[in-house]
């Protein structure tokens, strides 16, 4: 036998883990408790961040429901009622969402028919005007229309207005766009424009509005999170003290300080993953389902954005293994610190 | 690979046949512990010697220091003075990994209470220091059923240690203390929890060991049957060694008082 003392061996992870999920396993009750305190803690960090998300959502959405009726109330103001007119439209490169469904209102609001002409609209376009409008030619732009829209992101129309409105009903033409060119050199036309110009004051109020709900939302999450480490470095503790005769026992055996540290980052670990991951998943349900309830449902569906929600669901499974990870430090360093006499001393 | 009887008596320590070779020398040790303002002498100059293959037993009176030294002589613990040698290597020479080896290969501990791990069966139990010392699993396991049969306990190896008796636990310990074939075996009260009867097969066995084996056993113990059984003696009183006896003496003594 060779006498000589040698260095202890490392044993692989796979060892540590075998015998952390042994340990969940065993001690199931203890681990549902320390899941569950982890699943609120980030099932109510991703409720914050979903509700968020869809406060912005349904606010956008409200906005712009509230844009489109006024853009048809300022074009209604100058044509009269357009039920069962004709419109002509002039699209000047890509049309925005707010002016497709502006159009969408017009072909709900019953317009007989509209004249549409593209200008320099790349193909992607293609599926706009909508199904039943027929395609017409520059000439035809103005025949029997009561109006012409101008939409799309391109600024100057290429459109000779005195030629265009001469077989027109009414000489109207909106402008969806500020930077839309109103015609020039074309007596007895009156222009309507469309979009609402924020005043300076307006947007700076927004945007103070929106820092404080940051701030305030920031502060929530971070006391939230906060309560979330203690809790989980509460349970990790009561585990360590739960296993001081395991562990004195696993050092008289010849494990390292390592060993033991391992065991306990990868049980904190494994249990963050998983109360993250259900975490998360309860989180944005509940939050989802709430406002499904408070607002109307369709309206919901309609500002909820898939990306940015699974965006949030990440961020979230990230904290929580973040969470788990710091909150196992101090636990784990004890454990591995502690002389083996000393475990086997006590009597727990 | 098969382990049979030969294979794994020969993994054992083979300076049986030298002559009285002393494998743990204490030499003054002192162990004061620390709580707040107060200082407690625990052990106060413990100067011993240990031979290889002998059956030691330490006696005392409870707080006498047993426990302290126990710790000290199987480097569960460094000494505030003094030094321990283990097979003629100052422990305190040691670092953490080499302590961990030290531990994992040349001692094996039992304890009064038994301390297996709960989680795990009896088996799993048994190879755990194996895997410590880097075993695999399919050796390990392959050894460790020889073990348990040594110790008498073949028949429940997936037991967990909560559905055995006191003395099959105890059984089950005895293996996981022989299974990286220690030359030391540190028994801490090892018959105090359980009945005289179950007490005293475990006596057998572990005599039955130190003649097969040849390996050192020391034991802290109250119980006379197991000082019937033992070579030497070794009484301990507030911190110090008192006297050494051999187990006859020590009936003449028990003679004179009565």
């Amino acid at each position: 036998m060779n006498s000589a003392i040698q260095n202890q061996v490392r044993l692989p992870l796979s060892v540590a883990f075998e015998v952390v999920l042994q340990g969940i396993r065993i001690r199931m009750g203890r681990s549902l408790v320390t899941l569950t305190g982890i699943v609120l803690g980030i099932a109510f960090l991703m409720s914050i961040l979903t509700a968020q998300s869809l406060r912005r959502g349904v606010q956008r959405e409200t906005d712009t429901r509230a844009e489109l009726q006024r853009m048809l109330n300022f074009l209604i103001a100058e044509t009269g009622p357009i039920e069962g007119r004709t419109l002509g439209v002039v699209q000047v490169g890509t049309a925005s969402e707010v002016e497709r469904r502006f159009i969408d209102l017009l072909v709900k609001g019953k317009v007989q028919a509209f004249n549409w002409f593209g200008l320099e609209h790349n193909s992607s376009a293609e599926d706009f005007p909508p199904g039943n409008v027929a395609r017409s030619s520059r000439d035809d732009i103005g025949r029997d229309a009561s109006a012409v829209l101008v939409i799309g992101d391109g600024a100057a129309p290429s459109v000779d207005w005195g030629a265009a409105l001469r077989p027109a009903r009414q000489k109207v033409v909106a402008l969806t766009r500020s930077i839309h060119e109103p015609p020039a050199g074309v007596s007895g036309v009156s222009v309507v424009a469309l979009e609402r110009q924020l005043r300076p004051e307006e947007v700076s109020e927004m945007a103070a509005d929106a820092r404080r709900t940051q701030f305030r939302t920031g502060w929530i999450i971070v006391i939230s999170l906060l309560v979330t480490v203690i809790g989980i470095c509460n349970a990790m503790l009561m585990s360590v003290t739960e296993r001081f005769r395991e562990i004195g026992t696993m050092k008289c055996l010849g494990a390292l300080s390592y060993f033991i540290r391992q065991q306990f980052f990868m049980e904190s670990c494994l249990m963050g993953l998983a109360g993250s991951l259900a975490g998360s998943l309860l989180g944005a349900l509940f939050t989802i389902l709430v406002f499904s309830a408070t607002y109307r449902a369709d309206l919901i569906m309609s500002s909820l954005r898939p990306g940015e929600l699974a965006g949030f669901g990440l961020l979230s499974v990230v904290a929580g293994m973040v969470l788990a990870i710091v909150a196992a430090i101090y636990p784990a360093n004890f454990a591995s610190r502690m002389v083996p006499a000393t475990a086997l001393r006590s009597n727990i | 690979m098969t382990v049979d009887r030969n294979k794994f008596e020969a993994l054992f320590a083979q300076g049986r046949k030298q002559q009285r070779r002393c494998i743990i020398r204490g030499v003054d040790i002192t162990k004061i512990y620390r709580m707040g303002a107060n200082e407690t002498h625990a052990l106060r100059g413990a100067t011993l010697d240990i031979y290889a293959g002998e059956y030691l037993s330490i006696m005392g009176p409870s707080g006498s220091g047993k426990s302290t030294l126990f710790n000290m002589i199987g480097g569960l613990g460094k000494p505030s003075s003094g030094r321990v040698y283990i097979d003629q290597v100052d422990i305190a020479q040691l670092d953490a990994n080499e302590l961990a080896w030290l531990r994992c290969r040349k001692v094996g501990y039992i304890f009064q209470s038994f301390n297996l791990i709960q989680v795990m069966t009896c088996i799993e139990n048994v190879t755990l220091p194996m895997s410590f010392a880097g075993l695999n699993s399919e050796e390990a396991r392959e050894k460790a059923m020889y073990i348990l049969t040594l110790v008498g306990l073949d028949h429940r190896p997936l037991h967990k240690p909560a559905e055995l008796s006191g003395g099959q636990q105890q059984r089950c310990a005895i293996a996981r203390a022989l299974a990286n074939s220690p030359e030391i075996i540190l028994a801490d009260e090892p018959t105090a929890n359980l009945d005289s009867r179950t007490g005293e097969e475990m006596i057998e066995l572990l005599a039955t060991l130190r003649d097969q084996l040849g390996v050192t056993i020391i034991s802290a113990t109250h119980d006379l049957k197991m000082l019937k059984r033992s070579d030497r003696i070794m009484w301990i009183e507030d911190g110090q060694i008192c006297k050494i006896t051999t187990p006859d003496e020590m009936k003449i003594q028990i003679n004179e008082i009565r």
